[in-house]
């Protein structure tokens, strides 16, 4: 079984002792498995799914979708931004254009997500890397293609910019240079 | 500026509380720090409530709990400053107070993240950050983040695992003598570096717990409230600060820039040239070894690169160079979010008071305290000074 395949599991033998109380004796009172204190288990359920606007910064996800990964840069005093931002606080400016960034990188910091959020349980560990490109800008992303033991902080990267699975989202990570 | 003290302070037990709601527990340390100080909530002016939720009930916890408490019709809101709300909460009393706009206000800070299944709650704490550019596709957890600073700072100074592994040992230690505390266990090195990577190089005994807990300090303006205030401590200066909410915008991961300048001005404001050897002891956000290590940094204790060896060389248990944590701290007392940073100031309290007694008790010499409370990893930060001395206002 999987992580989230455990966890699932997990969850649904608590909801059937749930709803077995509730059956023989109306309440949905169920005793914590550990203090034996009594818990009311709500039966209002809430999903979590946002709905993101991006009109502002569209131009990023069309670069994204033909390999480039952009920065915004104001047009006025010349300050870039990443991850892009469509308002210069700076200058105020709302002139804005998408530039290219550079594919290298040297890694700054890094971890491997042992325990991972629920939502990403279907993937194996991941490891997160922050670099630096030569802009002077830092880029976060997932880093692939190397034994973790093996990274070393200062070694040279390179940007990937594909679609990620299983969503097929197009998305950027780093992989060694 | 009118003076502020600290009238009262209680605290729950912490914990996996699964014997109270959110409004209870903030009773719990409410109703203790009404005796503390010999008020009733008559005396009380506004209440303000530190609490992050997400994972609790309760949308609106500060007029849930100001109902339960009895404290309905006075003016309240909730802040949120991620792991330093109670910080927060602080200082919007410390604000009110020093203004003249109120004479006591109660800050009373609670969590109760037990309240949702534990995946949802670790879910949720993980998105403390940039949910969109850094979460979506990257899936970071709170470990991860901090993570990030441990493997700079370990490969800029040569840290290891270990090192930061005292800092655990440490805590548990006095976590170990404070009943109060959700984890009263001692533990080695060896149990540290036996535990399971959650972030790796942080491990499971390198994080603080997930905790229920409630804690409340109140806040009385020392020239009108004089008959309250009997061993009065007063807060001498509160320094915040924030940081990015992007880990990728930030210069460096060998320290939190936030900590950093918020320890400045809390020094500048209370007329502290030096902060070594200038406090019997102090709290810091430990909610993972790394970050009490970076604390001894950031504070100013010691230079860029010590921290480690400050905690290898035991020199922030009792009777060392800054004696800290010693109620266990974030790691073994419990991490109720909202909670933490208001818990912290009920602990020094009794400390400057020497109300602690017995082996956790540091020794009061100079009569001043420090508190290190960070949000996030370093997106919020407040550094608060006390002192048993009223100082020039």
């Amino acid at each position: 079984m999987t992580e989230k395949q455990m966890v699932e599991d997990a969850n649904r033998r608590f909801m059937d002792k749930v709803r077995q109380a509730t059956i023989d004796t109306g309440l949905p009172l169920v005793p914590d498995e550990k203090t034996l204190d009594p818990l009311y288990v709500s039966s209002r359920d809430l999903p979590l799914k946002f709905i993101i606007p991006v009109a502002k910064v569209r131009p990023f996800f069309d670069a994204l979708r033909e390999g480039r990964l952009t920065a915004t840069k104001c047009k006025r005093c010349g300050q870039m931004y990443f991850p892009p931002q469509a308002d210069c606080f700076r200058c105020r400016s709302s002139q804005m254009e998408y530039v290219g960034l550079s594919r290298e990188a040297l890694l700054m910091a890094y971890t491997v997500i042992n325990v991972k959020p629920f939502s990403f349980m279907q993937y194996g560990d991941y490891v997160v890397a922050i670099g630096r490109l030569p802009e002077g800008l830092n880029v976060l992303a997932w880093m692939k293609g190397m034994e973790a033991a093996k990274i070393e902080i200062g070694m040279k990267l390179k940007l990937v910019i594909n679609r990620r699975e299983p969503e097929g989202v197009y998305t950027y990570w780093f992989e060694p240079a | 500026m009118e003076p502020v003290a600290i009238a009262g302070v209680g605290v729950s037990k912490f914990g996996r509380r699964t014997d109270a709601r959110m409004d209870e527990l903030a009773w719990e340390a409410f109703s203790e720090a009404l005796d503390d100080s010999g008020m009733t909530q008559k005396d009380v002016d506004q209440f303000v409530v530190s609490s992050l939720g997400g994972w609790s009930s309760e949308f609106l916890p500060a007029v849930v709990v100001g109902e339960y408490c009895g404290l309905s019709s006075k003016p309240t809101m909730r802040v949120e400053a991620a792991c330093a709300s109670g910080s927060a909460a602080a200082f919007q009393a410390y604000v009110a107070i020093a203004s003249g706009q109120a004479d006591v206000v109660a800050a009373i800070g609670v969590e109760k993240m037990s309240e949702s299944p534990m995946p949802t709650t670790v879910e949720f704490i993980g998105r403390a950050g940039n949910y969109f550019w850094e979460f979506e596709n990257f899936g970071l957890t709170f470990p991860g983040y901090y993570a990030l600073y441990a493997t700079a700072y370990m490969d800029k100074y040569g840290a290891k695992e270990k090192d930061f592994a005292e800092v655990a040992v440490k805590n548990h230690y006095y976590g170990s003598m404070n009943p109060k505390a959700q984890l009263q266990k001692r533990v080695t090195v060896e149990d540290v570096m036996k535990s399971r990577y959650v972030a790796w190089p942080i491990k499971l005994m390198d994080s603080s717990p997930i905790t229920d807990g409630a804690a409340a300090v109140i806040f009385a303006n020392g020239n009108k409230v004089k008959r309250f205030v009997k061993d009065p401590v007063w807060v001498r200066s509160i320094g915040a600060s924030s940081g990015t909410s992007n880990l990728s915008k930030r210069d460096g991961f060998l320290g939190l820039d936030a900590a950093v300048t918020a320890a400045k001005q809390a020094y500048r404001k209370a007329g502290i040239d030096d902060p070594r050897g200038k406090f019997d002891v102090a709290e810091v956000h430990d909610c993972f070894t790394i970050a009490e290590v970076l604390a001894y940094e950031d504070l100013g204790i010691v230079g860029r690169g010590e921290g480690f060896k400050l905690a290898k060389e035991h020199q922030t248990y009792k009777g060392g160079t800054l004696p800290a944590n010693l109620d266990g701290g974030l790691k073994a007392k419990g991490h109720p979010i909202g909670a933490t940073g208001l818990a912290m100031l009920a602990e020094l309290k009794k400390q400057l008071t020497q109300q602690v007694g017995g082996q956790r008790q540091a020794d009061i010499k100079k009569g001043w305290a420090l508190a290190h409370n960070i949000g996030g990893t370093g997106h919020y930060a407040f550094v608060t000074t006390l002192s048993l001395e009223r100082g020039g206002v």
